[in-house]
């Protein structure tokens, strides 16, 4: 029951490509594979705070005023977050910019918070948070991959031989984001509707 | 005045909230299979990014700023922006309620709207003063609604055309908004 | 109902209050890493863009009504080496923060971006190996630089895609000329004074780090 639900975000109900929740940062910072990991790992992080802390308290909040306490509760943990890596990462922090207190907005935090974690126990909910949160970090990380591959010829900052020969710049500007995670959306949809074929 | 003209033409075209600063993408997506719909949404948005914009620009300098408290940002941005939109809808649904039944359902979705929260942050990055900052989220907000009826009139017209099974709904729709994208781009070096 | 009322606000009030905290004991922890870092940063940067064995603080000068502070460089016998300034050209995404070193010829020696919100993998390449290289060996090689984009019929390689960046970057480098040559008499009346130049400045660590 429980590993079922570290489980099923990462393949079953993953966040990127099946509830697609959270598509600006997905869209907007997987120019580089680097990006994608600092913000899914910072993304992960607060995930696992914020559903721990509201499942904790999910039996005091009065329900007329959940939202509200969820978002300050997701708002404190992001800050948080986003200090921690000016001050330890000042790298990451200056190549995700505002993307990073943008994580209070993304969908996934919020959704998660009402659907799972205000009413499940908290150590379910912190399972559910590291499933989505490395769902997150793979959905991430496969749209990246394509795009710094074909776009910057590189993968982790190291270029590869061949394609860093002009590589297609478009890739990592904003319409390269579109056409890489509308392809793979595309591609997901056709092997479901292969297997419901068969 | 040229000054303020450029900061929204800039919002609107070259720095696209939508198609280039890739903020806002689920309404983008998600409202734009209709155009009634999608007009709706694209006021409601423009409202709301023009009166946030403003409101949290005059809270971080005069009551963040002074304090110290500048660490409190997002916070204090994201509980004004949810307030905000609370409080027109309360302010709609008493004064006109025709435009309630137009914008109401869209209302609540626009707290965790990005590009709202994006305009906020960015005014204060970007250094502005209060009528740029007035200007620049005016031209993100017209920027988000122009991108949304361009959206919402092509996928009119995507409902009728042969697609295969699986490019059908949201993977057309990004790579539709994908070629909007790059259009915009040659928008760059206007100013 | 009103007791409601009372509870609900109660209840967010201390929601905030235990949010305010744990914010203001997290500023305290980041605030004074952020800084030294920033610092830190910077006294690389300086040795960077104009290599000296010691910089002196910020100095301000004034003239004609108009203000810049910027700090000076001197070598080992105590010589003034040039000039160090910090310019925020704007850029396409913001201001981009760039310090450019100039020795007393009035010649550019080298730049630094200390920061910048340009697009990433775009605009933000002018930090990149690639574009510092580029710009490197065309100071080596041309004495007297048009800093101007080629396509503004200048000297620099612009990033490709990201003309409005290079643009600022250009914009920056020849400000920070335009103050050398405005402020020139100024800046090199500077004396080494041991009184108030001697003391350590994380430089020295970095000379003794690189052995």
């Amino acid at each position: 029951m429980k590993i079922d639900n570290l489980f099923k975000g990462i393949w079953k109900e993953n966040p990127t490509f099946v509830i697609a929740l959270g598509i600006c940062p997905t869209l907007a910072v997987t120019t580089s594979m680097t990006n994608a990991l600092g913000m899914g790992l910072a993304t992960m992080c607060v995930l696992i705070c914020s559903n721990l802390f509201i499942s904790l308290i999910r039996k005091i909040v009065p329900d007329n005023i959940r939202i509200p306490v969820y978002i300050m509760v997701i708002a404190t943990f992001v800050t948080i977050v986003d200090k921690l890596i000016q001050a330890y990462s000042p790298a990451l922090s200056a190549s995700l910019g505002i993307f990073i207190p943008l994580i209070v907005v993304n969908c996934i935090i919020l959704g998660r918070a009402e659907a799972f974690a205000s009413k499940n126990s908290p150590i379910d909910s912190v399972f559910d948070a590291i499933g989505m949160g490395i769902g997150f970090i793979i959905g991430l990380s496969c749209i990246a991959f394509f795009r710094e591959l074909l776009g910057d010829g590189k993968l982790y900052g190291f270029a590869i031989p061949f394609f860093k020969n002009d590589p297609a710049l478009i890739m990592i500007m904003a319409p390269g984001g579109f056409f890489v995670f509308g392809l793979l959306r595309a591609f997901k949809k056709h092997l479901e509707l292969r297997r419901a074929g068969k | 005045m040229m000054h303020l003209l450029t900061i929204l033409i800039t919002a609107i075209f070259l720095e696209n909230f939508v198609l280039n600063q890739i903020l806002g993408i689920c309404p983008f997506i998600g409202v734009s299979n209709k155009m009634d719909s999608a007009i709706g949404m694209g006021l409601a948005v423009t409202f709301v990014m023009l009166l946030a914009g403003v409101s949290t620009w005059c809270v971080n300098e005069y009551l963040l700023i002074p304090l110290h408290l500048e660490y409190l940002q997002t916070i204090a941005f994201i509980l004004i922006i949810a307030s905000l939109v609370q409080f027109i809808e309360m302010v709609i649904k008493k004064t006109a309620p025709n435009l309630y039944q137009a914008l109401g359902v869209f209302l609540p979705l626009i707290t965790t709207n990005c590009a709202v929260l994006g305009v906020s942050l960015l005014n204060i990055k970007k250094g502005y003063g209060l009528l740029e900052t007035t200007f620049n989220s005016l031209g993100g907000g017209l920027g988000f609604f122009l991108a949304l009826i361009i959206m919402a009139s092509i996928r009119e017209r995507l409902e009728l055309a042969e697609l295969p099974e699986a490019m059908k709904g949201a993977p057309i729709a990004l790579i539709t908004a994908g070629l909007l994208a790059t259009a915009f781009m040659g928008f760059s070096g206007l100013v | 109902m009103i007791k409601g009322m009372l509870k609900t606000g109660l209840f967010l009030f201390v929601v905030a209050a235990i949010s305010g905290v744990l914010l203001a004991y997290t500023q305290s922890l980041t605030a004074p890493v952020i800084e030294k870092n920033q610092k830190d940063a910077e006294e690389k940067a300086l040795n960077l863009v104009l290599p000296s064995l010691r910089f002196s603080d910020e100095i301000t000068s004034e003239k004609d009504g108009k203000k810049i502070t910027y700090r000076v460089g001197y070598d080992k016998n105590g010589d003034l080496t040039g000039a160090v300034f910090k310019v925020s050209p704007k850029g396409f995404g913001g201001l981009i923060n760039t310090m450019v070193g100039i020795n007393k010829e009035g010649q550019v020696v080298n730049y630094k971006i200390l920061s910048l919100s340009e697009t990433p993998g775009l605009g933000s390449k002018l930090t990149s190996d690639d574009f510092t290289n580029k710009f490197k060996k065309l100071l080596e090689t041309n004495k007297t630089p048009i800093f101007k984009v080629k396509k503004d019929k200048g000297d620099v390689d612009a990033v490709t895609a990201a003309t409005i960046s290079s643009r600022a970057f250009c914009v920056g480098i020849n400000e920070a000329l335009n103050n050398f040559n405005i402020f020139k008499e100024q800046i090199l009346a500077n004396k080494y004074s041991p009184s108030k130049d001697n003391k350590p400045n994380g430089l020295q660590n970095s000379i003794g780090g690189t052995k």
